[in-house]
C-alpha cells in the first residue's frame, strides 16, 4: 500500500515536472547567455583597468560604459532570469502545483530578453540612465518589471490553487521575493525623486535591496530546498527559519544609507541604516546556524552530489558576505573600505559566491529532471566547481587586501593619490586571472547546459554523482 | 506557516514601512532645503553633465567629500565635506561609491586649467605615466595643422603630437570640461 | 571487481527511466522540519546584537534634521594646526595638491604643454615674481629650453591662503635643484596688498615689464 501511494507521488511529481519544462528552460537558457555576455564585458573592464589604452578608440568600449552593462547583464540577465525559473520549478515542487500562466511567463521571457537587448545596447550607445544597478533606461526597465510582476501573478496563483496545506520556508522567501521586486523595481522608477541626494538615498535602498530582497530570498529558497533535498534529512528546526525570514523582512529593507556613510544625507538615516546592518547579524547566524546543523553529520556527501558541492559552497559565502557586510556598515571600517575595491569584491561575494553558485547547484538538480537526460561529463562539472571557486576565492582574496591598504593609503593625506593606484596594478592584474578562471568555468556550464538541452545523450545513463554512488545521496 | 494572509500581510508591511523610511522620508526632509536656491545652470554645464554621465565617469570618481574628521578628504585638499546644495539639483546624482580616481566634488577649484583637462581626456597618460584613467579620443578631432585658423590645437608633449596635424576639442570636449570647472562647492556653499 | 568501478555493471539503474523513477519516488516529499531549539551561544548572539544595534542607534543618531556630517560638526579645531608654520612641509603638501598635477612631482613639467619649474630663473629669482604668478596665473607664449608652451596657468590667489602661497614658492625655490630665499606669509600679505586690482593673469611681456619697473634681475 504505502509503495503504491509513494509510485503514485512520484509519477506527480513527474507530471509537475514535465509542464514545468519549457518555462525553466527557456529562463534558464537566456540566463546562460546573459551570463556568458556578462562575462565577455566583465573580463573588457578588468583587463581595461591595467591596460587602459585597450580598446580605447572606440566609445561603445569604454570603461565607464562596458562596467554597468557588466553589472546589468549579470544582474538583470543572467541571476534575475535564471534565479526566477529556479525559483518558479521549486514553487511548483513544493505547492505540488503546476507553474501557472505558463504561456504567458515564456512570453515574458521572451520580452526580457529583447528589453535587455535594448537596454544594452543604449548603456553602450552612452544612454545610461546614470545611477548604479538602474543604469538601463527606465522604459527597459519598467518593461523588465512588468514581465517579472506575470511570474508574480503565476506565482500568487499558484500559492492559492496550492495543493499542501503547510508552506515550507522556502515558500516564504519566493514570495516576498516576487512582491518585493517589482515593488523595488516600480518605486524606482518613479520620476519623484528629483534632488540629487535624495535620490542618491532612493539608488542606494534600490540597489542593496536589489541584492537582499530578489535574489537573497531565491538563494536563500534554494538553500532551504536543496539542502534537505539532496541528503535526505529534515531540515533542522522550523522554529530558526521562521526567526530568520522575519528578521531579513524586518531588517534589510533599511539597509540602503549604509552606501552613503559620510555623504551629503542627513546623518540618522545613515545611523539607521547602519543599526539595520547590524541586526542583520541576527536572521544570518540564524540561517547559518540552521543550515550548517543540517548538513552536519553529512558533509561528506559534498564529495558525491554536485548540486551540494555548490549549494553549500553559496550558503557559506551568504554567512560571510553578510556578515562581512555588517562590519562594513560601522563608520570605522567603512572610513577605511569606502571608495576601495574591498567593496567591489564585498559585491561579488554577495553575487558571485553567493548567488551564482546557488544558481549553478540548482541548475546541476533541476535540469535532468525537467529534460529527462542526464548531464553528458562528471570530470567537466567537477572542473566547472573548482574553477569558479578558485576564480572568486582568487579575485576575493587579492581585492579585499589590496582594498584596505588602498583604504590606509588614501586616508593618508601625505601619501599622493597616484601611489594608491600604483600599489593596486598586480591585484587588478590577479583579478583578471580570476576572471579567466570563472569565465572558463562559465563556458563549462554553457556547453553542458546545451548540450543536455539540444543533444540527447543515450550513452549516459547514470546520474551525475562523482565517485562511488551512495543511494542514500540520490543525486 | 500555514496562513497565507499573515505571510502576505508581513512581506507587504515590512517592505512599505521601510519604503517610507528610507525613500519619502529623506525626501520629506531634504527636499524643502535643496528646493529654495535657483540655479541658472547654463547650457554647457548640463550638457557636460550629460556627458559625464554617459562616458560613466562616476564608475570611477565619487563626487562627495567627507566632512573633516572622518577619512582624509579635506587634509588632500579635496574640500569640505559636501552638502545636499552643492548639487544643483542637476541629476542623476552622481555621488558615486569609487576613487578609482580622485573625488571630484571641487575639480573646478582645485584644477582650474581647462589645457590640463583637455589634455588628460584626450591622453591622461600624457600628464601621469601611471594613471589608468582611459582616453577619450571620440571627444576630439585631429586635423590638419592649416586647417580651422584661429583655432589652436590642445597642448601634447612631443611624443603625443602628430606629425602635420593639431588636435581640436569637439562641442561634446568643450561641454565636458566647462562642466568640470563648474563644480567648486566654495561657490555653491551652504545653506 | 576490477579497479575502475563502473555504475552501469554496480548499481542497480539499468535504464534511463529505471533511474529517474527511482530518483523521483525519493522525491514525493516536501522537506521535512525539525524543530530543535538551536545553541545557546546563537540566542546569546541575537540578544548582544540587538543591545548592539540599539545602542548604536540611541548614541549615534545625531538630530532629527536634514542635516549630514552631524557627528562631525562640533569638534574643536584639529591640534595640528595649532602647530609651528614649517613653509617647506606646508609647501610640499599644497604642490601635491594643487601644482603637481601640470608641473610634475620631479618639478619637470610636461614637455610642450607644461613648463618645468626645476631650473626656472622666474622662480628662483626675486620672489615677487613666482608669488604673482601663483597669484594671478600666467598666459601666452612662453619659449622654455627651445620647447613652446601655450597653456594658460590660472591664478590661485582666492584658493591658497598668505601662508600656503608663502609655503609653496619657498618649496619650489628650494626643490627640484634650485636654491632661493625662504618667502614669508607676511612678504605674500604685502604683495597680495600691493597688486589688490589686479584681474587678469600675466603675460611675459608684463612680466619682464614689471621686473624692469622694480628694478629686479
Amino acid at each position: 500500500m504505502e509503495k503504491e501511494k509513494n509510485e503514485s507521488e512520484g509519477y506527480r511529481v513527474a507530471e509537475l515536472d514535465r509542464q514545468a519544462k519549457y518555462v525553466v528552460l527557456v529562463l534558464v537558457l537566456s540566463g546562460v547567455f546573459w551570463l556568458l555576455f556578462g562575462t565577455l564585458l566583465a573580463l573588457v573592464a578588468s583587463l581595461k583597468m591595467h591596460a587602459p589604452d585597450w580598446l580605447s578608440q572606440s566609445s561603445w568600449l569604454t570603461f565607464g560604459r562596458v562596467r554597468p552593462l557588466h553589472l546589468n547583464t549579470v544582474v538583470y540577465g543572467w541571476a534575475s532570469m535564471t534565479g526566477a525559473g529556479v525559483a518558479l520549478w521549486m514553487l511548483s515542487r513544493l505547492l505540488k502545483t503546476p507553474i501557472f500562466l505558463r504561456g504567458y511567463i515564456m512570453v515574458a521571457a521572451m520580452v526580457w530578453n529583447l528589453a535587455l537587448a535594448v537596454g544594452s545596447i543604449q548603456i553602450l550607445a552612452g544612454y545610461s540612465r546614470g545611477i548604479e544597478w538602474l543604469e538601463f533606461p527606465t522604459p527597459v526597465m519598467v518593461v523588465i518589471v512588468l514581465c517579472v510582476v506575470v511570474m508574480s501573478i503565476s506565482v500568487i496563483m499558484m500559492l492559492v490553487a496550492r495543493k499542501v496545506k503547510h508552506l515550507y520556508v522556502s515558500v516564504w522567501y519566493i514570495l516576498a521575493a516576487f512582491i518585493w521586486f517589482p515593488l523595488l523595481g516600480i518605486v524606482s522608477s518613479l520620476p519623484i525623486f528629483d534632488t540629487p541626494t535624495v535620490q542618491a538615498g532612493m539608488n542606494w535602498w534600490y540597489a542593496h535591496n536589489a541584492l537582499g530582497l530578489w535574489f537573497t530570498p531565491v538563494g536563500l529558497a534554494a538553500a532551504y530546498y536543496f539542502i534537505p533535498k539532496v541528503l535526505g534529512r529534515p531540515i533542522y528546526s522550523y522554529g530558526l527559519s521562521l526567526i530568520g525570514f522575519w528578521g531579513l523582512a524586518l531588517f534589510y529593507n533599511w539597509n540602503g544609507f549604509h552606501h552613503l556613510i559620510g555623504g551629503p544625507v542627513p546623518t540618522w538615516f545613515v545611523t539607521i541604516s547602519i543599526s539595520a546592518s547590524v541586526m542583520m547579524v541576527i536572521p544570518v547566524v540564524v540561517v547559518a546556524v540552521n543550515h550548517h546543523m543540517t548538513v552536519v553529520g553529512s558533509f561528506s556527501a559534498i564529495k558525491y552530489s554536485p548540486t551540494l558541492r555548490f549549494v553549500v559552497f553559496a550558503a557559506m559565502s551568504y554567512t560571510f558576505v553578510s556578515l562581512q557586510g555588517s562590519m562594513q556598515a560601522l563608520r570605522s571600517v567603512n572610513e577605511i573600505i569606502h571608495f576601495t575595491h574591498f567593496v567591489v569584491a564585498h559585491a561579488h561575494i554577495g553575487l558571485y559566491a553567493f548567488v551564482t553558485m546557488m544558481l549553478f547547484g540548482a541548475c546541476y538538480y533541476i535540469l535532468p529532471r525537467v529534460l529527462l537526460r542526464e548531464w553528458h561529463s562528471k570530470p567537466l562539472i567537477k572542473l566547472h566547481f573548482w574553477l569558479t571557486a578558485s576564480g572568486i576565492i582568487l579575485y576575493v582574496a587579492a581585492l579585499q587586501y589590496i582594498g584596505f591598504f588602498q583604504g590606509l593609503a588614501m586616508n593618508d593625506p601625505d601619501v599622493p593619490f597616484t601611489e594608491t593606484v600604483t600599489m593596486t596594478m598586480p591585484y587588478l592584474v590577479a583579478r583578471s586571472a580570476s576572471g579567466v578562471l570563472m569565465a572558463a568555468g562559465h563556458l563549462i556550464f554553457a556547453w553542458l547546459v546545451f548540450k543536455m538541452a539540444f543533444s540527447p545523450a543515450e550513452e549516459v545513463d547514470t546520474p551525475a554523482l562523482w565517485e562511488k554512488i551512495r543511494k542514500e545521496f540520490a543525486v | 506557516m500555514t496562513r497565507k494572509s499573515i505571510l502576505f500581510f508581513g512581506i507587504l508591511a515590512t517592505f512599505l514601512i521601510a519604503m517610507f523610511g528610507m525613500t519619502i522620508l529623506p525626501k520629506l526632509f531634504v527636499d524643502e532645503h535643496v528646493k529654495a536656491p535657483e540655479y541658472f545652470t547654463p547650457f554647457e554645464i548640463t550638457e557636460g553633465h550629460r556627458i559625464f554621465v554617459r562616458e560613466g565617469c562616476i564608475y570611477c570618481h565619487s563626487k562627495q567629500v567627507r566632512p573633516e574628521g572622518f577619512g582624509a578628504d579635506v587634509e588632500r585638499g579635496w574640500g569640505r565635506g559636501s552638502e545636499a546644495t552643492d548639487y544643483r539639483n542637476l541629476l542623476p546624482h552622481n555621488l558615486g561609491t569609487m576613487r578609482t580616481g580622485p573625488d571630484l566634488a571641487n575639480i573646478g577649484a582645485r584644477q582650474p586649467s581647462a589645457d590640463w583637462h583637455y589634455l588628460n581626456l584626450f591622453q591622461p597618460r600624457a600628464l601621469n605615466e601611471q594613471s589608468i584613467m582611459p582616453a577619450y579620443p571620440w571627444l576630439f578631432e585631429v586635423v590638419p595643422v592649416d586647417a580651422r585658423p584661429g583655432r589652436s590645437g590642445i597642448q601634447l608633449p612631443p611624443e603625443f603630437q602628430i606629425e602635420g596635424k593639431k588636435v581640436l576639442p569637439r562641442d561634446e570636449a568643450r561641454y565636458l570640461v566647462t562642466y568640470l570647472l563648474s563644480l567648486d562647492q566654495q561657490i555653491t556653499g551652504v545653506d | 571487481m576490477g579497479k575502475k568501478e563502473d555504475f552501469r555493471d554496480k548499481e542497480d539503474f539499468r535504464s534511463m527511466e529505471e533511474l529517474h523513477e527511482s530518483v523521483l519516488r525519493k522525491e514525493e516529499q516536501i522537506p521535512e522540519e525539525g524543530n530543535e531549539r538551536g545553541p545557546w551561544w546563537m540566542y546569546a548572539i541575537i540578544i548582544g546584537t540587538l543591545a548592539f544595534g540599539f545602542f548604536y542607534m540611541g548614541r549615534y543618531l545625531g538630530e532629527i534634521s536634514h542635516h549630514p556630517h552631524v557627528l562631525f560638526t562640533d569638534r574643536g579645531p584639529a591640534v595640528a594646526e595649532e602647530a609651528v608654520f614649517d613653509p617647506m612641509e606646508t609647501g610640499r603638501r599644497v604642490y601635491t595638491r594643487v601644482c603637481q598635477a601640470c608641473h610634475q612631482q620631479n618639478g619637470a613639467g610636461v614637455a610642450g604643454a607644461f613648463p618645468p619649474l626645476a631650473g626656472s630663473e622666474w622662480v628662483s629669482g626675486d620672489p615677487q615674481i613666482p608669488v604673482l604668478l601663483v597669484l594671478h596665473g600666467l598666459e601666452g607664449e612662453i619659449v622654455r629650453n627651445g620647447t613652446t608652451y601655450n597653456a594658460p596657468m590660472p591664478g590661485f590667489g582666492r584658493l591658497l591662503s598668505d601662508e600656503e602661497i608663502a609655503g609653496v614658492v619657498t618649496y619650489i625655490r628650494n626643490s627640484f635643484g634650485n636654491e632661493a630665499s625662504e618667502v614669508t606669509p607676511e612678504d605674500v600679505e604685502e604683495i597680495r596688498a600691493d597688486a589688490s586690482e589686479r584681474q587678469r593673469a600675466w603675460t611675459e611681456n608684463e612680466v619682464e615689464a614689471f621686473m624692469e619697473s622694480r628694478d629686479i634681475q
